[in-house]
C-alpha cells in the first residue's frame, strides 16, 4: 500500500520506498532484513537493496541508530549492507535535522519525546537534551493532555493526521500556532508519532492584522462618508435653502419689477431649489439618516423603492420580525449590502425583478436578494474585479456575519447575508 | 370687530440663520415667541410657552425632531406641528405624520409654501408639500393600518396548497413557479397579515375558509 509521505525531503532521500505505514517491514533488525533479502533475492522498489531505518535514539540516551552495536552477523554481503544502511541513516539524519519544519518523534504510549530536530530546538527554545526521554505535554504541539489524547486517538484510528491546527508553547512562554501533520510509525516494535509542525504563527497574525485593517478601513470609510454627508446637508444644503429664501424675499420686496425680470428671478429661485435637492440627495446616498431615525426595516424598504424608481426594475421587499432597535453596526452593514446589491443588479443589467427579504428569527437576521438578471460566472475574472462583492463580504465578516453569493450566467443571482444580532 | 390674536409660533432649528429668516418672513402675520436650536430646548420652550404652532426641523442636536414631536403631542395634543426639514423622503414624511405632524414642508420649497402650510394648519387642516410623493406617503401610512389585511389571489393559491400540507417545493411544482418565489410569497403574506409562525398562517387559512381540497 502506498502511503504518500508528508515530507518530500525524506522521500527524495529514501527513494520511492514507502516506509511509513508499512514501517514494520522495514524496521526489523538488520539481521532479519539481511536474511530476508538474501534468501528471496528481494529487491526494493527502486531496484536497489536498501533498508531504511529511522534514526532514533534508544531510551538509554545514546545517539546511535538502533542496534548498530549488536548483531553484525548478516548472511549475505554484510559490508555492503552495513554501508548502505549507514548511508541511508546519515541521509535521513541530515534531512531530519535540516528540515525547516519542526520535527519530533514521540512515543505514543508513554508520550516520551524520542527525537527532535534543530528547527524544533530553535523555535521552541528547548534544547534536545532537555526534552529527550521526557513525556511533558509542553514539549509537544499540544496545550493540554486532552488535546494530546485526542490527537493520539485520531492517529491510532486513521494512521495519520493531516494539517491539524494546534499550538506549541515555547520555553519563553510564547504560543506558536502550528499546522501539524502526524504519521504513525514503528520504531523497534513501538508505535510512535512522527510530528511535522509548520509554524504558521506569522501567517495567522498577518490574517488577523489584515482583518483589523479591513475593519478600520471600512469604519474609516463610513466616518468619512458621514462627515461629507453632514457637511453637504448642514453646511451647503442649509445655506442653499437660506439663499433661496433670501432670493424670494428680495424678489417680493422689489417694486416695479418688470414681468420679465420677475420671471427671471423666479427661474433663478427654481434653479437654486433644484441644486439644493441634488445636494440633499447626494448627502442621503452617503449617509442615510433614515437608518438612524427610522430603523433598518423602513430604511431598506425606502432603498428598495428608490432603486425601483431609479433603475427601472421591480423590487419587492419583505421585512419580517426585524427588531426595532438594532445594533447600529449590524444595521449599517445590512443596509450597505442591500445598497451594493441593488446597485450591482442595475450595473450588470437585464433584471426585471428583484426580491428582497429581510427576516429576523431567534437572534439572527437573514437578508436575501434574488434577481432574475443575467447572472455571472463566479469563477471568472470579472466576478471579483468590482469592489462591490469584496466590500459586501468584508462588511459581513466585520460584524461576525456570513455572506454567500450564488450565480450562473443566464440564471440570475442570489445574495445571502446573515448576522447574529444584539439589540 | 375684535382683532383675532395671531397664532403664536415656536421655531426649532439648529441652523440659526435660517430660523431667523423664517421669523422675518412670518412676523407680519404671526407672533414668533421663541427660536430654539436643539430638541431639549424645544421641549422646555414648548411646555413653558405653549405655542399654537411649532415649526421644527428633524435633525437637531440632543433630541431629533421626530422624537420631540411625539413627546410634545403627548403632553399638548392641541399643538400643531409643522416640519420644516431638509429631508425629502416619503418614509420620513410618513413617520412625521405618524408622530402627529400637521404639515411637512421641505426647506427647499419656496417661502410661499411655508406660509401657506402654516395658514392651513392654523385652520385645522394638514399640508404635505408637492415635492414629496403623496401617493407613497399615503401608501406607507396605510400599510400600518390593520383594515387592509388581504392577500392577493396568487398568494391565496399558494396558501391553499400550503394548508393542504404541501412543501414549498411541491407547491412550486404545482403552480409552475420557482421555490424561491413560493418562499417569497409566503413571507409576503406573513408580513401583510402580521403573523409570525406557520401555524398562525394556517389558522388564517382555516379561519378565512380558503378552500382546501
Amino acid at each position: 500500500m502506498n502511503n504518500p509521505r508528508k515530507s518530500d525531503g525524506m522521500r527524495k532521500v529514501l527513494g520511492p520506498v514507502e516506509v511509513i505505514g508499512k514501517a514494520s517491514d522495514f524496521l526489523k533488525t538488520r539481521e532479519e532484513q539481511a536474511i530476508a533479502a538474501s534468501s528471496s533475492g528481494r529487491r526494493f522498489q527502486n531496484g536497489k537493496r536498501r533498508a531504511a531505518r529511522w534514526y532514533a535514539s534508544p531510551p538509554n540516551g545514546t545517539s546511535e541508530p538502533f542496534g548498530t552495536k549488536s548483531r553484525t552477523n548478516a548472511a549475505t554481503k554484510p559490508e555492503k549492507l552495513k554501508c548502505a544502511l549507514q548511508q541511508s541513516e546519515k541521509r535521513f539524519a541530515t534531512v531530519f535535522q535540516a528540515s525547516p519544519a519542526i520535527l519530533c518523534i514521540i512515543h505514543l504510549h508513554s508520550g516520551c519525546v524520542l527525537e527532535v530536530n534543530k528547527a524544533y530546538e530553535k523555535r521552541t527554545g528547548y534544547s534536545r537534551n532537555e526534552v529527550i526521554g521526557k513525556a511533558d505535554i509542553k514539549f509537544g504541539p499540544w496545550t493540554c493532555s486532552e488535546d494530546r489524547e485526542q490527537c493520539f486517538e485520531m492517529l491510532t484510528a486513521e494512521g495519520r493526521i493531516r494539517e491539524y491546527q494546534s499550538s506549541f508553547s515555547t520555553k519563553a512562554g510564547e504560543l506558536l500556532t502550528v499546522l501539524i501533520s502526524v504519521e504513525a510509525i514503528e520504531i523497534g516494535n513501538k508505535l510512535c508519532a512522527l510530528v511535522v509542525a509548520e509554524d504558521i504563527t506569522t501567517r495567522v497574525r498577518a490574517e488577523e492584522a489584515r482583518l483589523e485593517l479591513a475593519g478600520r478601513l471600512t469604519t474609516g470609510q463610513e466616518l468619512e462618508r458621514t462627515r461629507i454627508a453632514r457637511e453637504l446637508h448642514d453646511g451647503i444644503g442649509q445655506s442653499l435653502a437660506l439663499f433661496s429664501i433670501e432670493l424670494e424675499k428680495a424678489r417680493q420686496a422689489v417694486r416695479g419689477l418688470s414681468t420679465v425680470g420677475d420671471a427671471r428671478l423666479k427661474e433663478l429661485s427654481g434653479k437654486i431649489k433644484e441644486l439644493g435637492q441634488r445636494v440633499s440627495s447626494l448627502s442621503r446616498q452617503l449617509h442615510s439618516s433614515e437608518l438612524e431615525l427610522l430603523g433598518l426595516s423602513i430604511a431598506v424598504k425606502g432603498l428598495c423603492r428608490d432603486s425601483a424608481e431609479q433603475f427601472q426594475f421591480a423590487v419587492n421587499c419583505v421585512c419580517l420580525d426585524v427588531p426595532d432597535s438594532l445594533d447600529s453596526d449590524i444595521a449599517l452593514a445590512l443596509f450597505r449590502v442591500t445598497q451594493e446589491a441593488l446597485h450591482n443588479v442595475a450595473k450588470h443589467g437585464e433584471a426585471h425583478n428583484v426580491d428582497v427579504v429581510l427576516r429576523g428569527s431567534d437572534k439572527r437576521l437573514c437578508l436575501r436578494i434574488v434577481d432574475d438578471g443575467a447572472g455571472f460566472d463566479l469563477q471568472g475574472k470579472t466576478a471579483n474585479s468590482g469592489l462591490g462583492l469584496i466590500s459586501m463580504r468584508e462588511r459581513m465578516r466585520l460584524i461576525g456575519g456570513e455572506f454567500a453569493i450564488r450565480s450562473k450566467p443566464g440564471c440570475g443571482t442570489t445574495i445571502e447575508a446573515r448576522a447574529r444580532y444584539k439589540t | 370687530m375684535k382683532h383675532k390674536p395671531s397664532a403664536r409660533l415656536l421655531i426649532a432649528d439648529d441652523h440659526k440663520l435660517l430660523a431667523e429668516a423664517c421669523k422675518t418672513i412670518l412676523e407680519p402675520e404671526y407672533e414668533v415667541v421663541k427660536i430654539v436650536t436643539d430638541g431639549r430646548a424645544l421641549l422646555e420652550a414648548a411646555f413653558a410657552l405653549k405655542p399654537d404652532v411649532v415649526i421644527l426641523d428633524i435633525a437637531m442636536p440632543l433630541l431629533n425632531g421626530l422624537d420631540a414631536a411625539g413627546q410634545i403631542k403627548h403632553k399638548m395634543p392641541a399643538a400643531k406641528l409643522v416640519f420644516l426639514t431638509m429631508n425629502m423622503t416619503a418614509e420620513v414624511a410618513a413617520e412625521a405624520f405618524r408622530r402627529g405632524a400637521s404639515a411637512y414642508v421641505p426647506k427647499h420649497s419656496a417661502i410661499d409654501e411655508l406660509i401657506f402650510a402654516i395658514r392651513k394648519v392654523v385652520h385645522g387642516e394638514s399640508y404635505l408639500s408637492p415635492l414629496i410623493a403623496r401617493e407613497t406617503v399615503n401608501f406607507l401610512l396605510n400599510q400600518r393600518k390593520t383594515q387592509t389585511r388581504h392577500i392577493t389571489s396568487r398568494q391565496s393559491e399558494v396558501l391553499q396548497l400550503l394548508a393542504e400540507g404541501m412543501s414549498m417545493k411541491e407547491v412550486a411544482h404545482v403552480l409552475n413557479i420557482k421555490p424561491g418565489t413560493v418562499a417569497f410569497q409566503k413571507y409576503r403574506m406573513m408580513e401583510t397579515l402580521g403573523v409570525k409562525t406557520n401555524a398562525d398562517l394556517l389558522k388564517y387559512a382555516l379561519a378565512n375558509r380558503i378552500p382546501c381540497a
